[in-house]
């Protein structure tokens, strides 16, 4: 809430005017006035004869409330937004790079060990074999992972 | 930054290693299938295995680039 807000709502909850308090505080109603609209800002030694009339401290008039609770949850937030960012930057690694590696294992047993390869067609129930399923999971992967990892530096 | 880069280069050479010699292994075997055993597939089926391992090799370069720059940038 702005001081201008706080000063109308402490001078509405003590039912006076704005002359009424102008009166009060030796200034004029135009004042009073501008300073409610957010035209103008009290000088400080209104501002301290405001907050002894209305008994609230400096404080309660000069800061707003909401820029003080936002600023309390900023580095909580931050810290977690880091921690969460982190996290998929490390999983995107491990992803890609692990399905990358699983492209050449693959290669190579295919190559070295066709029984091997042969098994994990054999494996797979559905139209795609099981080498082709397999390749598939290997490419979808290195993409999600490579996605995770973009994603992620491009924000650090 | 600097590390992920050269992983994700090494990576790429090691899958166009593979990708050569996965391709090459099956064109070889599906000819020799053609020849003998009246396999109906003809030999450049194997090429189609070079599809995972080619999209594999692209995003390792991209990668690659990526955390280069991003090295250099800092």
């Amino acid at each position: 809430m702005a001081l201008s807000d706080k000063l109308y709502m402490l001078r509405k909850k003590s039912g006076l005017s704005q002359e009424q308090l102008a009166e009060q505080l030796i200034v004029s109603r135009q004042a009073i006035s501008k300073w409610e609209s957010g035209q103008s800002v009290p000088e400080s030694e209104k501002l301290i004869a405001i907050s002894n009339y209305f008994d609230v401290s400096l404080d309660y008039l000069l800061k707003d409330e909401n820029e003080n609770e936002s600023n309390d949850n900023a580095p909580e937030t931050g810290t977690i937004q880091n921690t969460s960012d982190r996290t998929n930057w490390f999983l995107g690694v491990i992803i890609c790079v692990g399905g990358i590696v699983c492209l050449i294992l693959w290669g190579l047993l295919s190559i070295f060990n066709p029984t091997a390869s042969n098994q994990l067609s054999e494996s797979s129930m559905i139209q795609i074999d099981g080498n082709g399923i397999f390749l598939i999971l290997c490419i979808v992967a290195i993409v999600v992972g490579a996605y995770l990892l973009l994603k992620n530096t491009t924000k650090k | 930054m600097k590390k992920l880069s050269t992983i994700f280069a090494v990576l790429a050479i090691l899958l166009s290693d593979v990708m050569c010699a996965v391709v090459a292994y099956n064109y070889c075997a599906l000819e020799w299938g053609g020849k003998y055993e009246a396999w109906s597939a003809p030999a450049s089926t194997a090429l189609l295995l070079a599809i995972p391992y080619a999209i594999g090799i692209i995003i390792c370069v991209v990668l690659a680039i990526v955390f280069k720059r991003k090295y250099i940038n800092k």
